[in-house]
């Protein structure tokens, strides 16, 4: 069963497990034209939103690396770039900023995102929906 | 609406902050799920409770383990206010008795459903780790305003906060 990311026009996203890509345009269409209706999201009551983009992975994108695990060749040269990044004008390197980077390298969700529409997931997504599913009203 | 920190957490403090051992550490990123069982005050979730599809003593029972239906695990990065969903800037409170040191992460959102998951009915939700449902380490977990209970379409938002006092 694949996973979706699902952005909505506020920039917000929620990941999203469907049976396959039919059931997801499905559920997805029906919250995206509550939005262009002015309906409630859900049960809270809270505004539905519009959906920009939707996101296909294979798998849960947080599931990056889930063991946190490097082979040794990678891990040397990142921890190399690492050292050099963080050496000071006197060669010196914050060893509490270096842990907290080495601990960034498994991390599964970007830190930095050039639009609010951009993917929260360093995982490549297989693919990006057309979003043509979604026009037409009920 | 009640809350309750699980042994885990408490774990992370005593031992990967305090000690620096390997015993019990944080995961590459936080995940939440949504859970069936009510925190209650002891006679439902306990300090010692785990996920788990057996709805039983005080077993933990996430929603959409039987059929999605649009359910999945939202991650919250272990980060404060980069650019996708992490924890805000924490602030801090002075009070003797209620004070400490707080946190909110991001507001995530569940779904679109596509239909009724199975379980349905989310009573509380759970900072946990991972995304296989009824399984990982369960940090803290709070009650909903309400029981919600969802269909095709529904989307559901929530916004995780810690208070370390």
């Amino acid at each position: 069963m694949p996973f979706y990311e699902i952005t909505y026009e506020t920039g917000r996203s929620s990941v999203a497990r469907y049976a396959d890509e039919a059931e997801a345009q499905s559920a997805i269409k029906a919250h995206h034209d509550r939005a262009v209706q002015g309906l409630p999201g859900g049960p809270v009551g809270a505004p539905a939103e519009r959906v920009v983009k939707v996101r296909e992975f294979d798998k849960h994108p947080n599931d990056l690396n889930p063991d946190q695990t490097m082979s040794a060749d990678v891990l040397s040269k990142e921890l190399a770039t690492l050292v050099k990044g963080l050496s000071d004008d006197n060669g010196v390197v914050d060893i509490s900023r270096l842990a907290v980077e080495v601990r960034a390298l498994s991390h599964p969700m970007v830190t930095h995102k050039e639009t609010s529409f951009d993917s929260n997931f360093v995982m490549k997504p297989k693919q990006e929906l057309s979003l043509t599913f979604l026009e037409g009203g009920k | 609406m009640a809350t309750i920190v699980f042994q885990p957490m408490s774990q992370l403090v005593t031992d990967y902050v305090m000690g620096a051992s390997g015993t019990e550490v944080p995961p590459a990123s936080w995940t939440m799920g949504l859970s069936t069982t009510v925190v209650g005050s002891g006679a439902n979730m306990m300090r010692n409770s785990v996920w788990s599809v057996t709805v039983s003593g005080s077993n933990v029972n996430e929603i959409g383990s039987g059929t999605a239906n649009g359910y999945a695990r939202q991650t919250i990065a272990r980060t404060i206010a980069q650019g996708g969903i992490d924890w805000g800037t924490s602030t801090f409170d002075n009070t003797f008795s209620t004070g400490g040191q707080s946190t909110a992460a991001d507001q995530v959102t569940f779904g679109a459903f596509s239909g009724a998951p199975s379980p349905n009915g989310a009573n509380s939700w759970a900072l946990t780790a991972g995304s296989t449902l009824n399984a990982g380490d369960l940090w803290f977990a709070a009650d909903t305003a309400a029981t919600r209970t969802f269909a095709n379409g529904d989307t559901e938002k929530v916004t995780a906060t810690l208070k370390a006092g």
